[in-house]
């Protein structure tokens, strides 16, 4: 599974374009995040790739296919959509709203039947969801409602996860405790695309990064040789220090001056 | 899988209308009482006047109410859904008001049964054109369907306003205000085929794809990254939801409330799953419907407006809700 | 010379004393108990209370008119074929909605009826503005009669006479009917049922038409109803079980509808056949216009056509000649005949 973007852009104006020429992708196995500051084009790289924008020039592809050529139902079954953090309206089961990701393979006037089912089981199981199946979506802490979003993709049956910054409203060990899945499922052959504010997660969770500043691609490579105080200076406008542990822990620390106490 | 207490609980939802029906056929202005009506069903004299009352008067009407009722309930249930919003209504896209409008300019005009039925009907399909017209230009979100909705509500009012100005004190205008306040009196057999006909068509379509309504519930770009086409199937719900206000309203004038409360009392009772709630929220609109005309027409000797009656039962049960629903969530935010 | 321009002066002067003297302003009291000066003479009246208007013309002051709101007829389709002959100038007259207070005072209106239950404030502005305005209301056959002394007090002589007449022919149409009722075995007394404008709605108690079916000596099946108009369903209508059903003359029932319809075989007065519908030259009878004492007549010989306590048709011959002059053709004198 490949999924890239080849010299895309994307404008909602003419006059304001957002995302220029850029080029990026994503294979099985891999963890890709993409980096910038607010405003950079990030959420647009991500709906370009989800095939929910369509780029004004360049391509977007999957497995070598144009994205945009894929029947919505198609792409469905391929690629994911783990959206930002938003409150539930309705109540839903989790199993239920893991459950609307047979969509695709659902009939319009049909209901899931045992095929999508077991798929629903599987998915659950792959993020260790099996014991709330039955609790409702709106009394999940936020870091088990991101969970639930990802099982919904692997309902999909998508090889490739897109999720805009999962990690906004978690605490810690919640953050970790979401990675520690992704980690697992990476390992089982799926693909993930984060786009992040957290460098310092990058350096830790991703094979490779792309840093975004003002829609056009800045840096992009490997997580250890991309993320550097250079770097990290010219896309966030601040000093940073770039640091490793004894035990081979990575961290990126804002160079602050010390509080006076 | 559905656990055996579910299961019992949803027998008694869908065995309670039919019984609720059969029930309603024993009452009436007429007649000894319950025992008589029930002895005069299986009488075999031809005249008796009992009996053609219930088959003639009071069959037609009950099933309408049913009818009425479950259409109200279900168009609720699914526009609240379309919407992400519970406190949505049946008439928040201006149908009612269009078929309000349609029903008293007939009123006016004729006031022949059939002319109110179908002006009522008519003008309601205007008001859906309109809505579908300009929300679709407008890219057909919820947002934009409610505002075209409110607007066009909002004209229609106006026009009725109107006409009840123009309209005679004396031989049109109480036909009007009763009209306005809802009411089953008018139903016989021969009028009902519409609504029959309508409400199969438009239940039974939304019935189809109720699956498919629960991922209408989620933000336009998550819908469309499962591969749903959302806006036709967006338009066709709001179709169907408005043609079965626009024959409801048509047969029975303006019923507010059971469009709005009785999917929270269904969702409460089954769950926000549209496979569950949409048959849920039919058969306890139905339910409901039919006691309260059977109230309407028996209790005095004058017709109670239904409107009225929805409206003294829904507001007081709309605010309990609210309050289950805000102390549920953690108290008023 | 000398003594000719005297003579002019003493002309000039008895001319003007005599303009003095016919300067008189009447005294009256209205309906909500105002008491309203009016000056003499009224030359353009403005009557916005429809049920007042009809007064108008039976006092013989109808072609003083100037705007008129009528009882039933919102617009000139609504007028009966021989409206005509009532008012010819329907077009310029006749008016619906809300009185305009600036419409009223550029037609040059020196006297205003107005409804009492809905125009007082208009009444306070065009008093203001120095229009003398009566409120009017007729609730009961006394503020009939109170009503029509009135306007007769401020309408001038020939009004004044008309309106003792029509009050006499009140109290004679009403005492007769008292008169006969005394003689009616109790329990005799028909159940009548009044329908509005559809087969499923009725007068209520309250309203005027309950009162005129008690005059006439009948009893309103539906008459612990309140408010005004009341919608009830069949069922209702075959427990009343009315003997007598009377249609008013306005509205979408027709005697056909009721008596060929199924729903109704089993009502007594569909079975003996007494479904009436009132007939109507001008205004329609069951409302309190000067037509409502042959509204009493019609009633009582539909109530007991063995009777003959009235003559009804020689009586509407009468009253239309005396009160509105006009001849009724021979069909519409046999309107009033009941079937």
């Amino acid at each position: 599974m490949r999924l890239e973007a080849d010299r895309a852009s994307f404008a909602y104006r003419k006059e304001a374009p957002c995302l220029h020429q850029v080029s990026f992708a994503v294979e099985t196995g891999e963890i890709a995040f993409i980096l910038g500051a607010n405003g950079s084009g990030k959420s647009t790289l991500l709906g370009l790739l989800a095939g929910l924008k369509h780029p004004a020039a360049g391509a977007v592809r999957l497995d070598g296919q144009l994205l945009d050529a894929l029947a919505p139902r198609e792409r469905a079954k391929r690629v994911g959509v783990v959206p930002q953090f938003h409150d539930p309206v309705f109540s839903f089961s989790v199993e239920e709203a893991v459950a609307l990701g047979r969509s695709p393979y659902v009939g319009l006037f049909s209901r899931p039947g045992r095929e999508d089912r077991l798929a629903v089981e599987r998915a659950l199981d792959a993020v260790g969801l099996t014991g709330l199946r039955r609790r409702p979506i709106t009394h999940l802490s936020g870091g088990e409602r991101q969970l639930v979003w990802i099982a919904r993709g692997l309902a999909q049956g998508a090889g490739c996860l897109l999720l805009d910054e999962p990690t906004a409203h978690l605490d810690p060990q919640h953050e970790h405790g979401l990675f520690a899945v992704v980690r697992r499922l990476v390992a089982g052959g799926a693909a993930f695309v984060i786009a992040s504010h957290h460098p310092e997660t990058a350096l830790v969770y991703a094979t490779h990064v792309a840093f975004l500043k003002d829609g056009a691609l800045l840096e992009s490579g490997s997580a250890d040789e991309t993320i550097t105080a250079d770097v990290l200076r010219r896309v966030y406008g601040m000093e940073f220090a770039v640091l490793a542990g004894q035990g081979g822990e990575r961290a990126v620390v804002p160079r602050v001056g010390a509080v006076a106490r | 899988m559905t656990p055996p207490r579910r299961r019992g609980l949803s027998i008694l939802l869908y065995a309670l209308p039919v019984a609720l029906v059969l029930g309603a056929l024993l009452f009436g202005r007429y007649g000894g009482g319950v025992g008589e009506a029930f002895r005069s069903l299986f009488s075999w004299r031809t005249d008796d006047v009992l009996r053609s009352l219930i088959v003639h008067v009071r069959l037609p009407r009950t099933l309408a109410a049913l009818v009425v009722g479950a259409d109200l309930a279900a168009a609720g249930a699914v526009l609240q859904g379309l919407f992400r919003n519970p406190l949505v209504d049946s008439r928040i896209l201006g149908v009612s008001s269009g078929a309000a409008f349609g029903a008293c300019l007939a009123i006016l005009v004729s006031g022949s049964a059939l002319a109110v039925q179908s002006g009522a009907f008519f003008f309601a399909l205007v008001a859906i054109a309109v809505v579908l017209a300009v929300g679709w230009r407008l890219g057909a979100t919820p947002l934009a369907l409610i505002l075209v909705g409110v607007a066009t509500s909002a004209l229609f009012d106006a026009l009725l306003g109107l006409i009840k100005y123009v309209a005679d004190p004396l031989s049109k205008l109480p036909a009007i205000t009763y009209w306005l306040l809802g009411g089953l009196s008018g139903t016989r057999w021969s009028n009902l085929a519409p609504l029959l006909i309508i409400s199969a068509l438009a239940l039974g379509f939304l019935m189809l794809v109720r699956w498919r309504l629960n991922v209408l519930t989620l933000s336009d770009d998550e819908a469309v990254s499962l591969g749903v086409h959302v806006r036709p199937l967006r338009v066709a719900v709001v179709v169907a939801a408005s043609l079965l206000v626009a024959t409801s309203v048509s047969q029975a004038g303006m019923i507010g409330w059971i469009g709005l409360v009785v999917p929270h009392v269904a969702r409460a009772w089954v769950g926000p799953n549209h496979v569950r709630l949409v048959p849920a929220s039919a058969a306890l609109g139905g339910a409901i419907l039919v006691v309260l005309d059977t109230i309407a027409r028996t209790v005095l000797p004058g017709e109670i407006p239904l409107g009225i009656l929805t409206g003294l039962l829904g507001v007081p049960a709309f605010l309990l809700l609210l309050v289950g629903y805000l102390r549920a969530r953690g108290g008023t935010q | 010379m000398k003594s000719k321009s005297v003579s002019w002066v003493v002309v000039a002067l008895v001319v003007a004393l005599a303009a003095l003297a016919s300067a008189e302003t009447v005294t009256v009291v209205d309906s909500t108990g105002r008491t309203v000066d009016v000056p003499q003479p009224v030359e353009h009246i403005a009557s916005a209370y429809g049920i007042g208007t009809y007064y108008v013309y039976a006092l013989g002051a109808g072609d003083r008119l100037v705007a008129a709101w009528y009882v039933a007829v919102k617009s000139a389709s609504q007028a009966p074929a021989s409206f005509s002959a009532l008012e010819p100038r329907l077009n310029e007259v006749l008016c619906s909605g809300d009185p305009n207070v600036e419409d009223l005072v550029a037609r040059g209106t020196d006297l205003a009826l107005l409804d009492a239950s809905k125009y007082a404030a208009v009444a306070d502005q065009l008093q203001g503005i120095g229009v003398p305005t009566l409120l009017l209301a007729t609730e009961t056959a006394q503020g009939v009669v109170d009503m029509t002394l009135t306007l007769g007090a401020v309408l001038g002589e020939e009004a004044e006479v008309r309106a003792a007449n029509l009050v006499e022919g009140f109290y004679r149409v009403y005492g007769v009917a008292a008169v006969a009722a005394t003689n009616t075995p109790s329990g005799s007394r028909p159940r009548v049922l009044f329908l509005g404008s559809s087969l499923t709605q009725v007068a209520s108690g309250a309203m005027y038409q309950t009162q005129l079916i008690d005059a006439a000596d009948g009893v309103s099946v539906s008459a612990d109803l309140v408010g005004s108009w009341n919608t009830v369903n069949l069922e209702q209508i075959l427990v009343w079980s009315p003997d007598v059903i009377i249609i008013p003359p306005y509205g979408n029932v027709k005697v056909a509808d009721i008596v060929g319809s199924s729903d109704w075989q089993s009502v007594p007065a569909v079975q003996s056949g007494r479904v009436f519908k009132m007939p109507r030259v001008f205004g329609p009878m069951d409302t309190p216009l000067p037509e409502s004492l042959l509204g009493v007549m019609w009633l009582s010989s539909a109530f007991y056509p063995e009777s003959a306590i009235f003559d009804v048709r020689a009586e509407a011959v009468d009253f239309y000649q005396t009160y509105y002059d006009y001849v009724l053709s021979s069909a519409e004198a046999d309107a009033f005949l009941i079937p």
